[in-house]
């Protein structure tokens, strides 16, 4: 936009120049070449309301023990251990919210608006949210929709305010906490299709890197991100077999199904590895 | 004169085209009010994907989907933009839908996968027939949802 103003303004006092470069024509293969032809990436990591249902499909069961102590809220106070905590808040109160534990998601939300209050988004998770989670506090759907607009409202209020890197800090908070969570169940129930969810995050841990080194690179990002590689490295020993996706659509239902893709085959010893490496990852986030 | 006129022009567009840009802000409330209340009745994964296009432009955004979950895809934009092309891609980019050779050209899609899997969404902005001298320029938001089956 600076550059087209600078031309125009340039324009007036050269009157042997063209500003031609952006006069465009009326056809749309001149405006096609004028276009600004750059490609925006962005990465989009799994909620942890999408990954702790699907736990619960598997088979989890309720252990409070797996989650952050709602006590340590006050210990944040850091912007960034603040952001990152908020995540895996968010993450446990998923969790709580799932399993339709109400009191524990009423401390659970307490401590996220402690942390939202922190990153100057109190509004998110103020009165009205708190209120509205009451007053759903027995209707599971309509509680993790809150939830997720909550979220939602928070991951672009930071968007919007020019604070990616608050925002990429949340976002890895709560995939952390919910693999942390993931594991601990694997270890208590040995499920073969908790273990397989957990080798599938595979692919989400690559777009979480992804989406690390496309933020602001500060300090704490730069170190997370490493820390996320060093899993990475486990990640990369499990086998997974490609098959090409093809698409068929039910003609009653009119849904579309997808078939084919990639196979996890994660063995016991991969999964202890990732088990120690995301719990110390999760520590030093929520000391 | 001539000198001038061209000033004035230059001006005029320049006006245009700032108002463009003010009115093309990817605000959080025109995501929430124009595009969340499309993705019910699933759940929002929480995480907001918007950015300012131009026509012409590709944006592209990497995601995850997982077995055992319907998923809708939505593609929001601003009027300005016109019809917004997407496709789904699988990591080898083969083409698994493409709105514009689908019934009504929609801005969304549902479906399931049978495997966990990952996915390129490709957005592409059109260019317009006739550009009136600007390039339109507005707020397109990718939205992922989901439910159980």
């Amino acid at each position: 936009m600076l550059s087209i103003t600078c031309l125009f303004i340039f324009s007036c006092g050269q009157e042997g120049d063209t500003v031609d470069t952006i006069n465009i024509n009326d056809t749309a293969g001149n405006a096609q070449n004028k276009a600004i032809k750059t490609k925006n990436v962005f990465y989009s990591i799994p909620s942890p309301i999408e990954t702790t249902t699907l736990l619960k499909k598997a088979g989890a069961t309720y252990d409070a023990a797996f989650l952050n102590d709602i006590k340590s809220a006050s210990k944040y106070t850091s912007a960034s251990s603040k952001a990152l905590n908020l995540g895996v808040y968010g993450a446990d109160l998923s969790f709580t919210s799932i399993f339709e534990q109400a009191q524990e998601s009423m401390l659970y939300l307490k401590c996220a608006s402690d942390l939202a209050n922190g990153l100057g988004i109190g509004d998110v998770f103020g009165p009205a949210t708190i209120g509205r989670v009451e007053a759903n506090m027995k209707n599971k759907d309509s509680l993790l929709e809150i939830i997720s607009d909550a979220y939602w409202t928070a991951d672009a209020y930071l968007k919007e305010n020019d604070r990616p890197s608050t925002s990429a800090l949340v976002i890895a908070g709560g995939w952390i906490e919910g693999l942390y969570i993931a594991t601990r169940i694997a270890k208590t129930t040995k499920n073969d299709e908790i273990m397989n969810r957990i080798g599938e995050q595979k692919l989400s841990l690559e777009n979480l890197i992804g989406l690390m080194e496309n933020t602001p690179a500060e300090e704490v990002i730069t170190k997370l991100t490493a820390e996320l590689k060093e899993l990475k490295v486990i990640y990369d020993k499990i086998e997974m077999s490609s098959e090409k996706p093809v698409t068929s659509t039910d003609v009653t239902t009119h849904v579309t199904t997808i078939d084919g893709g990639s196979k996890v085959n994660i063995t016991k010893e991969l999964l202890a590895d990732i088990t120690l490496k995301i719990e110390v990852i999760r520590s030093n986030i929520i000391k | 004169m001539k000198l001038k006129n061209r000033c004035f022009s230059a001006i005029f567009a320049v006006l245009i085209l700032s108002a463009g840009a003010v009115s093309a802000q990817c605000s959080k409330s025109f995501v929430k009010k124009q595009c969340m209340p499309k993705i019910s009745p699933f759940t929002s994964n929480g995480q907001l994907n918007s950015t300012v296009m131009l026509a012409g432009q590709t944006a592209e955004l990497m995601l995850n989907f997982s077995a055992g979950l319907n998923y809708r895809l939505l593609i929001c934009s601003q009027e300005v933009l016109g019809a917004v092309e997407f496709k789904l891609m699988d990591k080898d980019r083969n083409v698994l839908f493409h709105n514009m050779q689908a019934k009504g050209k929609p801005d969304f899609w549902d479906f399931n996968v049978k495997t966990t899997q990952q996915f390129i969404v490709e957005v592409t902005i059109p260019v317009p027939t006739k550009t009136n001298g600007i390039i339109p320029s507005g707020c397109v938001s990718v939205l992922v949802g989901f439910k159980e089956k």
